[in-house]
């Protein structure tokens, strides 16, 4: 690691591009760009909460509000997402809200 | 045919769905949808033939005959109805995109297990082809299923029950229902399945309707609840062995755990609470008090019921011409009556009956009830028809002061009524001295009393803020409302003690406790001549102590009438009428002459305080849009309506301080619980004493937030003077609502609890040379004068007519005693035992 990336606490550009799949017991995978959900959502350090809901959902409440992430999203692979207000989200994933959760949950700590 | 998306959201397979009666097609075949938005929306046009009563399903009918449950979330049963909004009622006809509920996804979403939203086809169909899409849809937009049967695009009723019937015999049980929200789609599908197990048909019956135990949708209908006893009826070969099944399915719970409530389905009965008075005394009936007083008499029952009315007319001209003739008297009646009153100055009264004379030419009326004369009905039937359409209309809504005004109505549709069938109200011969006791009494009823005869009021229904009420208390008419079916109880003939004070009707009373009461009222007679006698003298206890006894006041009338009755000034004139019942804001030029007017009536020496505008969230002005609150009493209410809108508290503030100059004016501001909001206003107050060049005007605080009379030392070293306002003290103290029916016994502001908050509030303002007020209800209860100079008040603010008797009491009193008392009553454990040691301290 760099001198500067050290001080300005900066990643490596090569870790933040990382896409992780999820895998499932059945045979139906997730595969969730977990880096590019939390940085629309505004930084790890911006998730309050966040937990499976629902059955079908992923919610996840902000400390600060963020402007509407439609365009992005779509790409990150939840089915759909839905803004109940800037602070508060419902990403969609079907059946796989729980390994979704997780994946998102494991890239907070 | 092509079954539009309800939602905008993610297609999802019904076998997916995490619910055996969706996942498993129980219900019928279908999709599902994961929404992204929060209103369901009509997915062709049809009829609603169901909604159900806690608002999360419906079912629609297209006119082909197909029946579409819609069914959001899952077990969305369980929220019973929070969290949605329907749009739509059961019965109505809606096109296909219409917006049918309205729904909290994020609340849904946390307190049920799914979102997942089912559309299922719950009618039977013959060659059934279900073809569904996948992926996103938008609602009303995207096509979400394809659907094709036999005999699509024919008009097709729903099943008729037209089949023979069927062989065997038929037998028949009741059952009650345990299911905590009664037979809902789980439960039904279960039951449905059961039942197709068996030839005979079998049938469920409740309050009139009925549905085969085969139908899921028939059975949704039926509005089962935890409880409800249903008649179930088998009927063929197997019948027995159908309806045992049934039976034991439905004991069973049907898929749903019963154990805990199958014990408690029988009929709530009303419990007797812990504390607090329940009624015993067969002999006491009680309601709710409407007017105050004391009355002893005879009951006369009126009956309510109508008259009969012919409903054929003989002929549109003679019908019209009976209907406007009816009109025009009862509009010449309501003249008189309105001129009577404004001779004798009762304006609020004459108001009243204006828009009664404005109800005559109602449109919605007069045009529905000129319809029905032209269909061949007689003027009669037709103007009572269209007044009970619009006085149901007004009942239902959810607006109890609209639905108040149903009374009103009723009143002019029975006055025009009268004039119709030519009847006569000279007819309705009262004995002496009697108590009416009626379903309800209208304003007009009651106005006309014949106060010679009658001594008080009753009624089974009506309310304690109803325009009869304001018009019984104008009129000093003892009047409780809300008996109920106590009632049923009362007969004419029996004699009876009505006490509106206390909300209670004595049946039976022995003649020792009527010559008790008699001799009672008469010495408050004469005590109360004699209290006026020597009114405008000070209030100065046995030992020399002075305390002021000033007036609570709404308009310059009221400031008349206090300094005769010996009032020494005002120690609360209330702003709100002068901002009520109008379109716009009052100027700062108007309010500066009414308020000046005010002033100059209590001329140079007489203090007067006057509070700015203490409105809120329960009682909204015009003008001044404020949110619906869920808690208006902890929400925008007093000083903090003020406070967030700074520009018309400035007016205000601007109009006192220029009458300020006619007198001994002091602005006090309401509702203040925190330091900082004082600050604001007084930093307002100093600009704008320096825009006018005024000197000096003291300024000061109610307590009615406990906060406020805890922090009363900081309070003391900024404010000028303190008022307690111990209705709303004692409210937040003891966090009961006042109008409470069950706690309003209990909200007493005797209790110790508020009693040391007065207290602590007046050390506060004596250690720093303030003086400390009371302008609460308790001020004018003389049961509690004793205890208030004993805590150190050092003014009484009271109801204008209670201003001699506060004064008598005060003279009777020794303040060192109130001392002693006032520490005594501190320790005490409750209001109740605060008002016995007043009540024995009496005696001695």
């Amino acid at each position: 690691m760099g001198f500067f990336s050290k001080l300005f606490g900066k990643n490596e550009p090569e870790q933040t591009q990382s896409i992780d799949t999820v895998a499932q017991p059945a045979a139906a995978q997730i595969s969730i760009d977990t880096a590019k959900v939390i940085s629309l959502l505004g930084g790890k350090d911006n998730i309050a909460n966040i937990k499976t809901t629902a059955y079908t959902r992923v919610r996840v409440e902000l400390k600060t509000a963020v402007a509407d992430i439609a365009p992005s999203l779509s790409e990150t692979g939840f089915d759909g997402y839905m803004m109940i207000n800037g602070k508060v989200f419902h990403l969609l994933a079907g059946l796989h809200a729980d390994a979704a959760c997780d994946a998102l949950k494991a890239k907070l700590v | 045919m092509k079954i539009l998306a309800p939602l905008d959201g993610i297609v999802f397979p019904i076998t997916d769905v995490p619910d055996p009666v969706f996942g498993q097609k129980m219900l019928g075949d279908g999709i599902a949808v994961d929404p992204v938005n929060s209103v369901l929306s009509a997915p062709f046009s049809g009829e609603v033939t169901q909604l159900h009563a806690s608002h999360h399903a419906l079912t629609l009918r297209h006119s082909n005959g197909m029946e579409l449950l819609m069914h959001i979330g899952l077990d969305t049963v369980m929220l019973k109805g929070e969290g949605f909004k329907p749009l739509i009622k059961e019965g109505d006809k809606v096109s296909a995109g219409q917006k049918l509920i309205e729904f909290d996804a994020d609340y849904i979403a946390q307190n049920a297990i799914s979102l997942l939203t089912m559309m299922v086809i719950t009618s039977q169909h013959e060659e059934l082809v279900i073809k569904p899409e996948s992926g996103t849809v938008k609602a009303a937009k995207s096509t979400i299923l394809n659907i094709s049967f036999k005999g699509d695009d024919q008009v097709d009723e729903p099943e008729v029950d037209n089949q023979q019937p069927a062989a065997g015999i038929t037998v028949s049980e009741e059952i009650t229902i345990p299911n905590p929200v009664g037979l809902h789609a789980r439960p039904a599908a279960m039951l449905a399945s059961v039942a197709r197990s068996y030839s005979s048909t079998v049938t469920l019956s409740l309050s009139g309707k009925s549905s085969k135990a085969t139908s899921i949708t028939g059975l949704l209908g039926l509005n089962t609840k935890l409880g409800s006893v249903v008649t179930v009826t088998a009927q063929g070969e197997d019948a027995e062995k159908a309806l045992a099944a049934v039976l034991e399915a439905i004991n069973s719970g049907l898929g749903e755990n019963v154990s805990s409530v199958a014990t408690k389905v029988e009929a709530p009965i009303e419990e007797a609470p812990l504390i607090g008075q329940h009624n015993t005394d067969p002999m006491v009936l009680i309601g709710v008090k409407a007017a105050g007083g004391l009355a002893i008499g005879e009951v006369f029952k009126v009956d309510n019921s109508r008259p009969d009315i012919p409903e054929q007319g003989q002929g549109d001209s003679l019908e019209v011409d009976s209907l406007n003739k009816a009109l025009a008297s009862a509009r010449t009646e309501l003249e008189t009556l309105k001129s009577d009153l404004t001779a004798k100055g009762h304006d609020s009264q004459v108001e009243i009956f204006e828009a009664h004379r404005g109800l005559l030419s109602d449109p919605e009326v007069t045009d529905k009830t000129m319809e029905l004369i032209v269909r061949g009905k007689s003027a009669a039937f037709s103007w009572h028809s269209s007044i009970a359409e619009q006085v149901v209309a007004l009942r239902g809504l959810d607006n109890p002061l609209l639905a108040g005004r149903a009374i009103d109505l009723e009143d002019v549709g029975n006055r025009v009524l009268k004039h119709l069938l030519e009847i006569s109200d000279q007819d309705r011969q009262l004995p002496e001295s009697c108590i009416l006791v009626t379903c309800d009494i209208t304003p007009s009823d009651i106005i006309t009393l014949d106060l010679s005869r009658v001594v008080g009021v009753a009624t089974r229904e009506g309310g304690s803020t109803s325009h009869a009420a304001i018009i019984a208390r104008s009129m000093d008419l003892p009047y409780i409302v809300g008996l109920g079916e106590q009632l049923e109880r009362l007969n004419s003939g029996d004699r009876v003690i009505l006490d509106a004070n206390k909300a209670r009707m004595r049946l039976q009373p022995s003649d020792e406790l009527i010559a008790d009461i008699h001799s009672q009222q008469e010495q408050a007679n004469v005590k109360k001549a004699a209290d006026l006698s020597v009114a405008d003298q000070p209030a100065t206890t046995i030992d020399g102590h002075n305390v002021e006894v000033v007036a609570n006041i709404g308009n310059a009338k009221d400031a008349r009438d206090a300094i005769e009755l010996g009032g020494e000034g005002v120690g609360l004139l209330r702003s709100e009428f002068l901002y009520m019942d109008r379109a716009t804001e009052p100027s700062e030029d108007e309010q500066t002459e009414v308020y000046s007017e005010i002033v100059k009536v209590l001329g140079p020496d007489r203090p007067i305080i006057i509070r700015t505008l203490d409105v809120g969230g329960d009682k909204p002005l015009q003008y001044l849009p404020l949110p619906e609150e869920e808690n208006p009493f902890l929400g925008e209410r007093g000083i903090r309506v003020g406070i967030n809108r700074p520009s018309m508290l400035r007016r205000q503030i601007r109009a006192i301080l220029k009458a300020s100059k006619h007198g001994r004016v002091r602005i006090m501001l309401p509702m203040i619980a925190c330091l900082n909001e004082f600050r604001a206003v007084k930093k307002l107050v100093l600009e704008e004493q320096k825009d006018l060049g005024i000197e000096s005007i003291e300024l000061g605080i109610m307590i009615e937030v406990p906060a406020a009379a805890l922090m009363a030392r900081q309070f003391a070293k900024e404010v000028d003077f303190f008022s307690v306002g111990t209705n709303d003290l004692t409210q937040y103290t003891l966090a009961m609502d006042r109008g409470h029916p069950k706690m309003a016994s209990r909200a007493d502001a005797m209790n110790p609890a508020v009693l040391n908050l007065i207290g602590l509030t007046a050390e506060a303002a004596h250690a720093e040379g303030k003086w400390v007020g009371v302008c609460g209800g308790l001020a004018s209860d003389t049961d509690a004068v004793a205890i208030l100079l004993g805590l150190g008040v050092d003014e009484l603010s009271v109801s204008v007519p209670s201003i001699p008797e506060v004064k008598a009491k005060v003279r009777e009193l020794n303040l060192k005693d109130c001392q002693t008392l006032a520490q005594n009553a501190l320790t005490l454990d409750g209001a109740e035992d605060v008002r016995e040691l007043v009540k024995n301290r009496g005696e001695k």
